[in-house]
């Protein structure tokens, strides 16, 4: 299957798409797909904190100073112990949506499903016969000895 | 003429039938049925709109002119129940008494209350009261009963009449006119628990039956066989003050008496005796008579016979005859022979001239045993026919009265419940002291007068006014009590002086001017010849600091209120030595049989061997829902001696049965286990360095260091010191702070499970000598810290630090963590583990409308699942700050005082600003005497304890043992 | 770049990928067995009764409880940190091995992360009814309100170990379905019954395994790994502050936080263990978690239990070195010695003893010992709760406050609540989720076939 992964890429016949039931990392790195949500996630992250730091700060020091205990009321200590989770929380919750947004996974069941047995054993490569020759992509495929090939 | 027929039915059935008319039946039932419910409806509405405003409170049409709605207005008052004396002053909020004072301008009690005093405004919303008078159970109006009774006294009938010991000037004039109108009729005063035997030896040494006056504060040197002075016997509160007044320490005055206590049960009093030696009863009756002999050999006077005694006694004579005038040897017992010892060593010493008085002799415990013994023979011969009881109890107190049934009417006057009363056929309610006239003479030449706060909540009558009825006089007993006071009581130039009654009813007392009449001062020396039969085991029976001699049994207050020594609260038991406890095989809560009666047993260290002590005042078979069935009535065992009750039995046979009875205890460990808690020293190292037993404070201060700068307080630093010299345990600051706070009583089951609600508690630490230990007395309030760490730990921030220093909690933010209570290293703070108000589980005061009166206004009643815990009354703090704020004046030192500071008897405890360098406070946390709990903690309370200092033989070793003498290094992970 | 060599084959008999889906998708279609509906009423009959000691706190009031004015926590708050230890292990699973690139946590890590969830659920439950007023809880919750608007106390613990919690159980809890969505689509596209498929399709979030999703996938699983691999260590670290922050004797301790997190992984491996040696009994699946699965995690007990020791030795070593009489009290008077000599020495020799036996590969290898000591385990580490939170409120500083403590009924039967819903939702997860994540398991299995 790598096989005729690689030899379309030689042949410069555009591949729409590639799904295997299980992350094939040289597909993922050939197959021209960049995804940034860790970068996004990092983002997150900062800004998350600056915000949780801000909100403690407004809360305890400048709204409404208490004495605890004689401690001041900017017991800096105490907040970094909730920035850090409550960072976590929103990174979390905000990547995760971001993932469900970019990767376009809701609950849903429109999606076409090329191939059922995808998700089980099959690895199934998309081409686009309009965009490019078919019948050499088939060959192609053929050759480095596809099951079968489906043309839609 | 003959009959005609209409028809032929009427010729069969001999009458024409009558035609129903099934139209007007219905309609007659119709309107039945409209009339009906109309009236049901009618009813209804009008009983409804009748009930509601009793529920609701009712705004005042007119106001009167005393009662300012939400301010509280004070009325000095007196207290007495027959067997204590008390001056008060009566917190009335919105026409209710909700709190007593102490009077702090009265000469006898100086502002000083004890436990029963402060219990005693709730006895007023007791559910047992009698509400209406009664004939055999059947509501009679009063005049009814008055008709009844005046017939029966009418026909000359033989009649005694029955009343506590009367202290009232103006109540004896109603006796006597009650006796001149009456003279075969026979008056006798009864004490539950008596002291006659004392009145009898002053009348055989002095030739005058009197109660001497006590002068504590005189005495250098105080010996005390069984008296518990500080705690129940004759004047508590008045001695307390006098007492602790001689444990005044200071740099400037480094010097304090010396009190050695002799006794066989482990009293209050003995607990802060500077020396105490555990006898028998009959060990303590030899040492008197020995005592006597050494003493009367070295004044030269005339001896007794009397064994020598087994136990030493040099230096307690040696003591006595050193300090000579200035000693005061004092007893509880009640035996007439030893009361006559007593007395002679104090003539010998001549303590007369000095700490004992002749002239202001105690007007208390008037009842004379002999006259009772004649009494219950009369009762038995059948010679009484009419029996007044007034507010006494002897069918209680002397074990099954049931002589008194034979007397064929009896009446009881009285206010609440009781055994006695519930066999007598005529029940007449009598007021509580808050809604009754009254005045007292405690001590010759000393009068108070005692006014009404309240209107009677029941149909009572004043039972002096009974009595006036009875004897046909006209006037009430008010007036006869004006009379008395503006004509003979009243200095000459003031008689009838509107304005001199009005100031004396404000201040609440008067002492006369022209000084008693001079008392007899001839003095025959006693002939005694001492033999007390040696006994195996002896029951030593006596009256605990709650209780009393069980009058208030029904007060849950005091039934909740732990023992000073004990700290067993909802029971009696049987107090054993640990010496005997472990020759009979017993340990605590197993249960032993005495003359067939079971009873708990509590290993009480420093009880003598050979003796066990029970509490009188419990077992009430009759005194309402909370005081019945708690413990064992005692009085059964009250023994007799030449006339006079005497309160110890000996020759006793114990038991054991199998199994055991769970007795309530508010502490379960009982040693200090060597840590800095109660620092004490003695007065022999305090004179040589101040900061003697708290070298560890100084240790603790150099090594305090904090990460954050502490807090500084602009303005006001609330703090209190406690002076663990004075303070006695008597447990009154804790009854006051109960009253004060509306804290609830959770009953005896949720103390086992250590859920108290107290918010003032008073530790008990045993040092290590079971047989003998020191005992120690720590009141343990919130600390007020002002690194309070139960702070820091509450999510929700209901609890935090106010301006003033005050640790404060916000009930209604509150979400019940319990955080704060585990975080809290002196475990003061209370969680409210079940709903209090209003629920049957917890059937006390807060159960019922009638007790709720008693609740303060200005506390929140707390809510179900939050956390409570002591103010330091802010309530009161806030209502001086607006006052002075009104008025535009600074607040003065010791114008605020919390609950428990106000009414403290022994001045124990000081409150106030610590931002004030000149106020007392401030002055006291600066002595060397000072310290502060588990101050190595760096939590920095505001309360502040002095170290306990006993004037004692500094035994080297253990002189320092709870200072220096721990490890060095306190620091919680330096 | 995986390279499984070293250890062996992970997955044995040579599966195929297909065989591989059918195997862990077998029990999704076969019918309930006997034993799975018997184990699923005994748990609801204890959640019934943990229900109704939930009613009783809630109507009566926590004086239902056992606890007093000196011990203010009890079995409540045992409890919690218990289901806390436990529901640790999912997430140490996955996370450090899959940092550590520890191939073999692929046929475990499912079953451990589902534990997690449910754990955690369970232990959030204690520190809420604990509270008197459970229905003013939401006052935790720093939002503007009319008060003031008065906020909440930044110092607290509790504060800390409220957000810590929830923070927790939804990152467990995500992470693990994201772990689930690949296999529910696998699901779908197998599955014969419209229903399965309408249900799982809805799971699968429309997931096809194209090349963008996966990477996307596992770029965010890396993220979400490294933010749980955070979490292992803060969640418990804040529990122990609860106590270290404390002045209590025996909680005021520098060594709680990093103690507290290797307990709870301990008592986590150890309850993975339980459960792993049951699942695969009944389901056959020796050859996916295989002798050498179990054998590592019996390895990793072996160490942490080494830990353990360390720590208590640590403890009492320091409560002695300090000087400090309250800490010596409460160490050898309280505890080592004294009312609860019986909890510490069940602590001690359970969490710090008995795991060393499998230091022998014969003990190590027979599976009914090593489920002894798994369930030894646990019961140690909560004793080693009951000793922390009981012995020092007991026995504090005043030794006038000094009180004990026993649980009532009711705390009793709310503890079995929770253990029922465990095993509830355990056993709902054994049918109707594939205890194996196919697809990582199908990644390992591709390099052992290329091996050959």
């Amino acid at each position: 299957m790598l096989a005729a992964f690689r030899k379309l890429k030689e042949q410069e016949i555009e591949i729409e798409d590639v799904f295997t039931p299980y992350p094939v990392h040289e597909i993922l790195e050939k197959h021209g797909r960049k995804s940034r949500i860790t970068i996004v996630g990092w983002f997150y992250g900062f800004f998350a904190s600056l915000a949780v730091l801000a909100f403690l700060i407004y809360t305890a020091v400048i709204d409404w100073p208490l004495n605890y205990g004689g401690k001041p009321s900017n017991a800096f200590p105490s907040f970094m112990v909730i920035t850090i989770v409550l960072t976590i929380f929103s990174i979390t919750i905000l990547s995760l949506f971001t993932f469900s947004w970019r990767a376009k996974l809701w609950p849903s069941f429109g999606k076409p499903i090329y191939h059922p047995e995808a998700t089980d054993d099959k690895f199934v490569i998309l081409v686009n016969k309009d965009s490019t020759d078919a019948n050499k992509a088939a060959s192609v495929m053929k050759e480095t000895g596809a099951i079968e090939v489906l043309e839609k | 003429m003959e009959k005609q027929w209409r028809s032929i039915e009427e010729f069969e059935q001999g009458s024409i039938p009558e035609q129903e008319n099934p139209n007007g039946k219905i309609g007659a039932s119709r309107r039945d049925f409209l009339k009906l419910f109309g009236f049901s409806v009618a009813s209804a509405a009008v009983l409804n709109s009748c009930e509601k405003p009793v529920q609701r409170a009712i705004p005042y049409l007119i106001k009167p002119e005393e009662i300012i709605p939400g301010k509280a207005s004070y009325y000095a008052s007196s207290f007495y129940d027959g067997t204590e004396y008390c001056s008060v002053l009566v917190k009335v909020r919105d026409g209710r008494p909700i709190k007593i004072e102490g009077n702090q301008m009265s000469p006898v009690s100086k502002g000083g209350t004890s436990a029963r005093v402060q219990a005693s405004v709730l006895n007023l919303y007791d559910e047992a009261r009698y509400k209406e008078p009664r004939l055999n159970g059947v509501e009679k109006s009063w005049d009814e009963v008055d008709s009844l009774v005046s017939g029966r006294l009418e026909e000359g009938r033989n009649t005694v009449l029955i009343t506590p010991s009367i202290i009232s000037p103006s109540t004896r004039d109603v006796l006597s006119k009650f006796m001149q109108r009456h003279p075969d009729a026979r008056w006798i005063q009864y004490d539950e628990v008596s002291a006659s035997g004392i009145r009898e030896a002053h009348l055989d040494l002095f030739g005058a039956a009197v109660i001497p006056g006590f002068h504590f504060d005189r005495a250098d040197y105080i010996l005390s066989f069984d008296a518990d002075f500080l705690g129940t016997w004759i004047a508590p509160v008045e001695f307390a003050r006098a007492y602790a007044s001689t444990r005044e320490l200071s740099k400037e005055h480094p010097r304090m008496s010396r009190h050695v206590q002799v006794e066989s049960a482990l009293s209050m009093t003995g607990s802060n005796a500077d020396k105490r030696i555990p006898v028998t009863p009959r060990d303590s009756v030899m040492m008197l008579g020995t005592i006597f002999n050494r003493v009367a050999e070295a004044t030269g006077n005339p001896l007794i016979s009397a064994p020598p005694s087994a136990i030493p006694v040099d230096a307690l004579v040696a003591e006595l005859l050193e300090h000579g005038e200035r000693s005061l040897l004092v007893s509880g017992s009640n035996d007439p022979e030893i009361q006559k010892m007593v007395a002679g060593i104090n003539w010998m010493l001549g303590a007369y001239a000095n700490t004992l008085d002749l002239e202001r002799t105690i007007q208390l415990k008037r009842g004379d045993d002999r006259e009772l013994e004649e009494l219950s023979g009369s009762l038995d011969r059948g010679e009484v026919d009419n029996l007044i009881l007034v507010n006494v109890n002897p069918f209680y107190s002397l074990g099954g009265f049931e002589a008194m049934k034979k007397a064929d009417f009896r009446a009881y006057l009285g206010s609440a419940l009781n055994e006695t009363a519930e066999v007598c056929q005529l029940i007449c309610p009598d007021h509580h002291y808050l809604e009754a006239w009254g005045d007292a003479e405690p001590i010759r030449g000393s009068f108070s007068l005692q006014q009404p706060c309240i209107h009677p909540l029941f149909n009572s009558r004043a039972w002096q006014d009974s009595l006036l009825k009875w004897a046909g006089e006209e006037g009430s007993y008010e007036e006869v009590l004006r009379d008395r006071w503006m004509n003979s009581i009243a200095p000459r130039e003031e008689r009838n002086n509107e304005q001199w009654w009005v100031t004396t009813l404000q201040a609440g007392f008067f002492v006369s001017p022209d000084g008693p009449l001079p008392a007899s001062t001839s003095y025959t020396s006693p002939d005694i010849s001492l033999d007390p039969p040696e006994t195996d085991l002896s029951l030593v029976l006596y009256t605990p600091v709650g209780l009393n001699d069980g009058r208030h049994a029904n007060n849950p207050w005091l039934q909740e209120l732990p023992d000073p020594v004990s700290k067993v609260c909802w029971d009696n038991y049987l107090a054993i030595s640990p010496a005997d406890a472990e020759g009979m095989g017993l340990q605590d809560e197993m249960v032993v049989s005495l003359d067939g009666t079971e009873l708990p047993v509590l290993i009480q260290p420093g009880q003598a061997p050979g003796t066990v002590s029970l509490a009188l005042g419990y077992g009430r078979g009759q005194a309402g829902k909370v005081g019945d069935g708690i413990g064992i009535n005692a009085y059964k065992w009250v023994g007799r001696r030449n006339g006079h009750r005497i309160y110890i039995h000996t020759g006793i046979k114990l038991e054991t049965m199998g199994g055991t009875y769970p007795i309530a205890r508010t502490q379960t460990h009982h040693t200090m286990e060597g840590r800095p808690i109660v620092r004490e020293t003695t007065l022999k190292e305090y004179q040589a360095d101040p900061s003697a037993g708290n070298h560890f404070h100084l240790e603790a201060e150099a090594h305090h260091q904090t990460l954050y700068p502490e807090v500084e307080f602009d303005g006001y630093h609330w703090g209190m010191v406690v002076d663990q010299n004075k303070c006695t345990g008597c447990n009154n600051c804790v009854v006051s702070c109960i009253a004060e706070n509306n804290v609830a009583v959770v009953g005896k089951e949720e103390v086992k499970k250590r859920r108290i609600m107290h918010w003032m508690r008073i530790d008990r630490y045993f040092s290590e000598q079971p047989d003998n230990p020191k005992v120690f007395h720590q009141p343990v309030m919130c600390q007020h810290c002002d690194n309070a760490p139960c702070e820091n730990v509450c999510p929700v921030s209901a609890t935090m630090h106010s301006n003033e220093g005050l640790n404060q909690v916000a009930y209604v933010r509150c979400i019940g963590t319990k955080y704060c209570i585990n975080n809290c290293p002196y475990r003061v703070r209370r969680f409210n583990w079940f709903k209090y108000l209003n629920n049957e589980k917890f059937d006390f005061n807060q159960n019922s409308d009638l007790s709720r009166l008693v609740l303060n206004p200005d506390v929140t009643v707390r809510e179900r699942g939050v956390v409570e815990k002591c103010t330091l009354c802010v309530q009161r703090i806030q209502e001086k700050k607006l006052e002075a704020k009104l008025e535009g004046r600074p607040l003065q030192d010791g114008e605020i005082q919390p609950a428990c500071v106000q009414s403290c008897p022994s001045g124990a405890l000081v409150f106030g600003n610590l931002n004030d360098p000149d106020s007392r406070v401030s002055k006291l946390m600066k002595e060397e005497r000072n310290y502060y709990l588990l101050e190595q903690l760096h939590t920095l309370p505001s309360v502040g304890y002095l170290t306990k200092v006993r004037n004692a033989e500094p035994a080297p070793g253990e002189s320092d043992a709870h200072g220096t003498g721990e490890s060095p290094d306190h620091e919680q992970h330096g | 770049m995986y390279n499984t060599e070293v250890r062996g084959p992970l997955i044995l008999g040579n599966k195929s990928l297909s065989q591989i889906t059918a195997d862990i998708t077998s029990p999704l279609y076969a019918r309930p067995k006997f034993w799975w509906i018997v184990g699923l009423g005994i748990s609801s009959v204890m959640m019934l009764l943990g229900f109704w000691s939930i009613y009783v706190t809630v109507a009566q009031g926590i004086g239902t409880w056992g606890v007093n004015n000196t011990v203010g926590w009890g079995w409540a708050i045992i409890n919690f940190v218990w289901w806390i230890g436990i529901g640790h292990a999912g997430t140490a699973f996955s996370i450090f091995l899959l940092i550590l690139r520890q191939e073999w946590r692929s046929s475990i890590n499912r079953a451990a992360e589902a534990m997690t969830v449910v754990a955690v659920g369970c232990a959030a439950i204690f520190p809420a009814l604990h509270m008197g007023r459970i229905w003013d809880a939401f006052f935790i919750i720093p939002y503007p309100n009319t008060r003031g608007p008065l906020w909440v106390n930044y110092n607290s613990p509790l504060f800390w170990d409220f957000i810590a919690i929830s923070a927790y159980l939804l990152i467990s809890a995500s992470f693990w379905f994201l772990g689930m969505i690949p296999d529910f689509a696998t699901i779908r596209d197998n599955t014969t019954s419209k229903v399965k498929k309408a249900v799982y399709g809805f799971f699968a979030m429309g997931w096809r395994g194209s090349s963008g999703e996966w990477k996307r996938y596992e770029g965010l699983s890396y993220i979400l790994g490294g933010i749980a691999a955070v979490l292992v260590v803060s969640v418990h670290s804040i529990v122990s502050t609860d106590f270290a922050v404390s002045v209590e004797p025996g909680w005021h301790t520098t060594i709680f936080p990093p103690y507290f997190v290797v307990g709870a992984i301990f008592s986590g491996f150890a309850m993975v263990m339980t459960l792993m040696i049951i699942l695969r009994k009944i389901y056959k699946f020796e050859e996916y978690v295989t002798d050498a699965h179990l054998d590592k995690v019996a390895k990793i007990l072996i160490f942490v239990s080494l830990i353990m020791g360390t720590a208590y030795l640590t403890e009492i070593f320091m409560a002695w070195y300090s000087g400090n009489e309250y800490e010596i009290f409460t160490f050898f008077h309280n505890r080592i010695t004294g009312e609860f000599t019986r909890q510490f020495w069940i602590m001690f020799v359970f969490n710090a003893i008995v795991p060393q036996l499998m230091w022998f590969k014969k003990i190590r290898s027979n599976l009914v010992i090593v489920f002894i000591i798994s369930i030894l385990i646990n019961i140690g580490m909560w004793f080693e709760r009951f000793n922390i939170v009981v012995t020092s409120l007991s026995k504090d500083y005043l030794p006038s406050a000094w009180a004990s403590y026993s649980p009532t009924f009711v705390e009793i039967s709310m503890y079995l609540g929770t253990l029922g819903i465990f095993i509830f939702g355990v056993l709902l997860f054994f049918k109707y989720i594939p205890m194996i994540a196919i697809s990582e398991v199908k990644a390992v299995n591709k390099y052992q076939l290329k091996k050959k």
